[in-house]
């Protein structure tokens, strides 16, 4: 645990550090293709939030119950790599994988499928940080309220009231994973457009200069979830 | 009273084998590291299944009773804290065992715990304790309680321990620590129960730990070096 001032001044290093990644990575973008807005692009990026948020809202009870399984469970060490390497699969080939659904229940290019390709690409995320999660807490806590008679979802709900600061972390990098998605929507559902399927047809149709923003706003949303994410972490180590 | 019997519990090559151990009043169980007295702990309490052997209190066989439901208190090794304050985690657990926090606290002379927010180590291995009691468990199944305290805390809940009167399974590798709580010693080597021996030497070690005890003597002594 850091307290107090060397705290606040890792906090400020990893501001700058941001800003300078931020500048690092869009300056040559900006100098090449200049930063050309686009009307229609907020309105792009304000349905995907949306979609990635009713993604999250399904990915996360999920992770936690996997989460919890994974940690604790004898077999859950063995299932522990299979949910990390899934994060790894090419996301087109979970679109193929996801195709055979998709087309059967006739929700191509729908906002269904598009939470449900959000959801499969998001959840070993979730699952990932809730177990870590409850494994840096311990098996004793279980152990020790299961012979105190507690059962069930309380079990749980125990080691939920012991880490808010991981369910957030949980459901930023969830959300973020859901929101950036490209490869699962080529394949089942390029409409209505995410940001990803924006930027990938805009850059097809006229060129990088279309899309420098589009990728400067991804960019500038980056970093500041890592800033709340260490705000987060500053909040649960004090 | 807690009996094991004929406990057998076997991890591969390895094997614990508990013939007959009864826990009258405070047994404690000194092995070294790895010589099983966490598992046998965990058995007693359900947490692990053995391959075979009996779990008897007070006359009655709890050896196919869920964890939840048999009547015994745990203290793991891991300081446990729940997030919540004590008088929270004192009045949740009073309300699921139908059971009221207040008398035990005074009786144990534990007040000034309830109102506190930042607990010690040593104090939140006592309120452990204070909640299992809540419980109203038949016998206490406690892993190395002070595993991760200093001595000060060490010696507020080992003080603690000694005035409880349930009947109480200590397991310690710390021979020391087992001449402080025990009324019977259990030695635990290579897999089995080597013997049970009356702690004839506590009152003594007591007395004796009053000259050792260099917290309270460094405090009342003379002149320092540089004085």
């Amino acid at each position: 645990m850091v307290y107090g001032g060397a705290m606040d001044r890792i906090l400020l290093i990893a501001v700058i550090v941001s800003v300078a990644y931020f500048l690092l990575l869009s300056l040559p973008a900006v100098v090449m293709f200049g930063a050309a807005p686009s009307s229609s692009f907020f309105r792009i990026v304000a349905s995907t939030a949306t979609y990635a948020t009713a993604s999250s809202l399904i990915v996360l009870p999920v992770s936690f119950i996997v989460g919890f399984a994974l940690a604790f469970r004898p077999s859950g060490s063995y299932m522990t790599p299979l949910i990390l390497f899934s994060t790894a699969i090419p996301h087109t080939a979970i679109g193929i994988l996801l195709a055979p659904i998709v087309f059967s229940l006739k929700i191509t290019d729908t906002a269904t499928s598009i939470v449900l390709g959000m959801f499969v690409v998001s959840l070993p995320i979730g699952v990932g940080v809730m177990r870590a999660s409850f494994a840096a807490q311990g098996v004793e806590l279980e152990e020790f309220l299961r012979s105190m008679g507690v059962r069930g979802m309380r079990l749980q709900w125990f080691y939920l009231r012991a880490s808010p600061t991981s369910v957030l972390l949980a459901a930023l990098l969830s959300w973020f994973r859901a929101f950036s998605e490209l490869g699962v929507f080529l394949i089942v559902a390029q409409r209505p457009q995410t940001v990803g399927v924006y930027i990938f047809e805009e850059f097809l149709r006229s060129g990088p200069t279309a899309v420098v923003s589009a990728s400067l706003v991804l960019l500038a949303v980056a970093m500041m979830l890592t800033l709340v994410t260490l705000v987060l972490e500053r909040a649960g180590s004090t | 009273m807690l009996e094991v019997r004929d406990l057998v519990i076997v991890r591969g090559d390895w094997r614990l084998e508990i013939g007959l151990l009864k826990v009258r009043s405070k047994t404690v169980l000194l092995g070294r590291n790895g010589a099983g007295k966490s598992t046998l702990l965990k058995a007693i309490m359900g947490l692990i299944r053995p391959a075979n052997g009996r779990i008897i209190v007070n006359g009655r066989d709890i050896s196919d009773l869920a964890v939840e439901d048999r009547p015994l208190g745990y203290v793991p090794q891991r300081v446990v804290r729940l997030a919540m304050s004590p008088r929270d985690q004192l009045e949740y657990f009073s309300k699921l065992h139908g059971t009221d926090y207040r008398p035990l606290i005074s009786k144990l002379g534990l007040e000034p715990l309830v109102g506190k927010r930042n607990l010690s180590l040593g104090e939140t291995q006592i309120l452990t304790i204070a909640t299992v009691l809540l419980k109203n468990p038949e016998a206490l199944l406690m892993d190395e309680p002070c595993a991760n305290l200093d001595w000060l805390n060490k010696k507020q809940v080992l003080n603690l321990i000694r005035i409880l009167e349930t009947p109480i399974l200590y397991v310690t590798h710390d021979p020391l620590e087992a001449l402080l709580v025990a009324d019977e010693i259990a030695l635990l080597e290579e897999g089995r129960v080597k013997g049970v021996y009356p702690n004839e030497a506590r009152e003594r070690v007591q007395k004796d730990l009053k000259f050792y005890d260099l917290y309270e003597r460094l405090k009342t002594s003379g002149p320092r070096i540089g004085d």
